[in-house]
């Protein structure tokens, strides 16, 4: 009954509902009417063909979401190639090679940047980037390693290898959007053959690199190579005092560690020397040798003396702890480093840390290991940093100590001073990390406090000449020339006149030997920068007398 | 004319003289141009690989490294009172040539506190 008002119509008309109707049931073919004449079908009538054409319409496109025919052509897609399938392909990956560069070449302006800014330092350009394209990323950090270097000769070498790996690998990238399956194909080849070349490349760039070293060494002494053997060669002969007052005495060594505890360091080195001249396969006489030139400001003959020590006893640990110190002091940043990690291999609890480190074990390839240098320095520190941590609890005055040495050769004086504070809590009485603790604030700029730090080493042992040499320092860099010189000349004194001299009857002035040619040169300065010229001829003369005189007031 | 420098170079005089295979290691031509209100006011070379240094321009040697700085600032340097970085970054020392021999020149230069 409701359906009545849908299906009559309304004020006249037949409802367009009735009207479809209509259509369907009307017998269009007249087939119920058995009427069969083809013909007449098929042009007479022309809503037929309407119709049929409508159908048709609607029949055709579900032909071509048949999944089977789709299949078909996927599969054949995958195995040919579908001739409009490729366009896309090839275009989509002609796309992303050009993104791609795009993306390297945002990596390269730091470098680029880089090269520039160094670049304005060197008379010869370093790269000329505009044909520096690294196709890969792997180029960048070679880039950083031979950028450190900066010898003009290992760049342009550089720069001839870096052109024929560009040229070598560009039409490989530019010629592989062929189709899908090339594309990947090619794209893993690429890799494996990038990798490849950038293993070959970073063989043949090292060796080449030696080589090329060696060729500096024949040809004129390259600096670093020659610089480990003049230095360490320089350092080999112990030069002993000509005229030692001690020669006569019988138990020398003992004598001169007597000294020692008394705090006058000149006359326990005139002792430890006769002792080393009798006993020169002695090791300990060795080194106390060398530890107390070094606390007397000779830190070239600490040194030889404390190689001696160490080829006798290689494995004493305090032995490598004074060499590092003395070569931090020379400026000789590997040794130290070396010296700093033996002395960890050479500790039963520590050593194990060092497993995890391999480039700092490695003795041979000494060329490269000397480029890597700065590395080297922070793998250390974090090896030291882990043995701390190992007890935190309890502080191992030696960690701290070699840990201060450490910081000092990387320049992060701050961090120093609180290794070395925390070694002299744990050790008050030792006037050795005083003085480290000074001159680690006294070379971070904090003067001040640095002399008090000295005082505190002076007050356990007068005689420790070291600590004059570095309270005379501190007074110049804070322009007090006059208490400079004076610390500096009473140092000088000490050395020339011990009291050991003083025992004996023939007590001249002998002691030129004795005395620290480094505390001389800064003495000279001193007296330059306060504009005394007439003193100048003092020392030269190494006049002690008339310099003390001129100082008396 | 005497320069507080002078006494700086002084001091680089006797180093090299003392340490003549250090300065043999560093193995540079050095030129130092000390400039006082602004124009240059003397020259000292600092010849590394025969241990030498002398006032004046280089002779006889190729120089490696020019550096060119004031007078106050040299002194400053080598009290350490003035990091050569950042005299170099700050424009107060311009350095021409090879920069890396500079580096190593700096132990000569400066007078360290003793560890």
């Amino acid at each position: 009954m409701s359906f009545r008002p849908l299906v009559e119509g309304d004020c006249g008309g037949v409802n367009p509902l009735m009207q479809l109707g209509g259509q369907l049931t009307r017998d269009v073919a007249h087939k119920d009417e058995g009427f069969s004449q083809p013909q007449f079908e098929r042009s007479s009538r022309p809503d037929e063909q309407l119709v049929n054409d409508f159908l048709g319409q609607v029949a055709a496109p579900p032909q071509s979401f048949q999944m089977d025919t789709l299949m078909q052509e996927m599969r054949g897609i995958n195995i040919h190639g579908a001739p409009q399938q490729n366009e896309v392909a090839g275009q989509w990956s002609r796309d992303f090679m050009q993104q791609q560069l795009p993306n390297k070449s945002v990596h390269l302006p730091p470098q680029h940047q880089h090269m520039q800014h160094s670049q304005e330092f060197f008379d010869e350009p370093l790269i000329t980037s505009q044909n520096f394209m690294p196709p890969q990323m792997m180029r960048q950090p070679y880039m950083a390693i031979t950028a450190a270097p900066q010898q003009q000769q290992h760049d342009t070498f550089f720069d001839e290898s870096m052109e024929t790996i560009i040229t070598d690998n560009l039409p490989k990238v530019a010629n592989s959007g062929e189709s899908v399956e090339d594309w990947i194909s090619d794209f893993q080849r690429n890799k494996e053959h990038n990798e490849q070349t950038a293993t070959n490349f970073n063989e043949k760039f090292w060796q080449r690199l030696q080589d090329e070293w060696q060729k500096l060494a024949e040809e004129n002494e390259h600096p670093w190579l020659s610089e480990y053997n003049e230095n360490l060669d320089a350092y080999k002969e112990y030069e002993f005092a000509e005229q030692n007052p001690m020669a006569e005495l019988d138990n020398a060594f003992e004598k001169g560690k007597e000294y020692l505890m008394k705090g006058d360091i000149p006359s326990a080195v005139l002792c430890f020397e006769v002792a080393a001249k009798k006993e020169p396969e002695r090791a300990e006489v060795w080194q106390l040798l060398g530890v107390s030139q070094a606390e007397n400001e000779m830190d070239p003959q600490g040194i030889a003396a404390l190689k001696r020590a160490l080829e006798l006893q290689p494995g004493n640990r305090q032995v490598l702890m004074a060499l590092a110190v003395c070569f931090t002091n020379e400026g000789l940043q590997s040794n130290a480093v070396k010296m700093l990690s033996n002395w960890l291999e050479a500790h039963p609890r520590y050593k194990h840390l060092l497993s995890a480190y391999p480039l700092l074990k490695s003795e041979g390839t000494s060329l490269a290991s000397s480029l890597i240098g700065g590395n080297k320095l922070r793998d250390l520190q974090q090896v030291y940093l882990e043995a701390v941590r190992m007890q935190p609890a309890q502080v191992d005055a030696d960690l701290q100590e070699a840990l201060g040495v450490l910081y000092n050769l990387s320049g992060e004086f701050d961090k120093a001073v609180d290794c070395y504070r925390s070694a002299v809590h744990v050790d008050p009485q030792n006037a050795k990390l005083w003085n480290r603790l000074g001159a680690s604030l006294a070379n971070g700029s904090r003067s001040v406090e640095a002399v008090e730090a000295y005082q505190q080493a002076l007050q356990l042992q007068p005689g420790f000449i070291r600590v004059r040499y570095n309270v005379g320092v501190c007074c110049m860099n804070l322009k007090a020339y006059k208490e400079a010189a004076e610390h500096l000349i009473t140092a000088l004194t000490m050395q020339a006149h011990t009291n050991a001299a003083r025992e004996l009857p023939n007590a001249q002035a002998f002691g030129q030997n004795q005395m620290s040619e480094s505390i001389w040169s800064t003495l000279k300065m001193v007296i330059s920068l306060m504009g005394r010229s007439e003193l100048q001829g003092y020392i030269s003369d190494r006049n002690l007398a008339a310099l003390n005189e001129a100082f008396k007031d | 004319m005497s320069l507080q420098s002078d006494a700086v170079f002084q001091k680089i005089i006797d180093g090299l003289k003392d340490n003549a295979a250090k300065a043999k290691a560093i193995n540079g031509v050095f030129l130092y141009k000390i400039t006082k209100d602004g124009k240059v006011a003397k020259e000292w070379t600092l010849d590394c690989k025969s241990a030498k240094a002398y006032e004046g321009p280089a002779q006889g040697v190729k120089v490696d490294t020019t550096l060119t700085v004031a007078d106050e600032d040299m002194v400053d340097i080598a009290l350490g009172k003035l990091n050569p970085q950042a005299a170099f970054m700050k424009g107060k020392l311009k350095i021409a040539g090879n920069i890396m021999l500079t580096q190593k020149l700096a132990p000569l230069l400066k007078t360290d506190a003793k560890l």
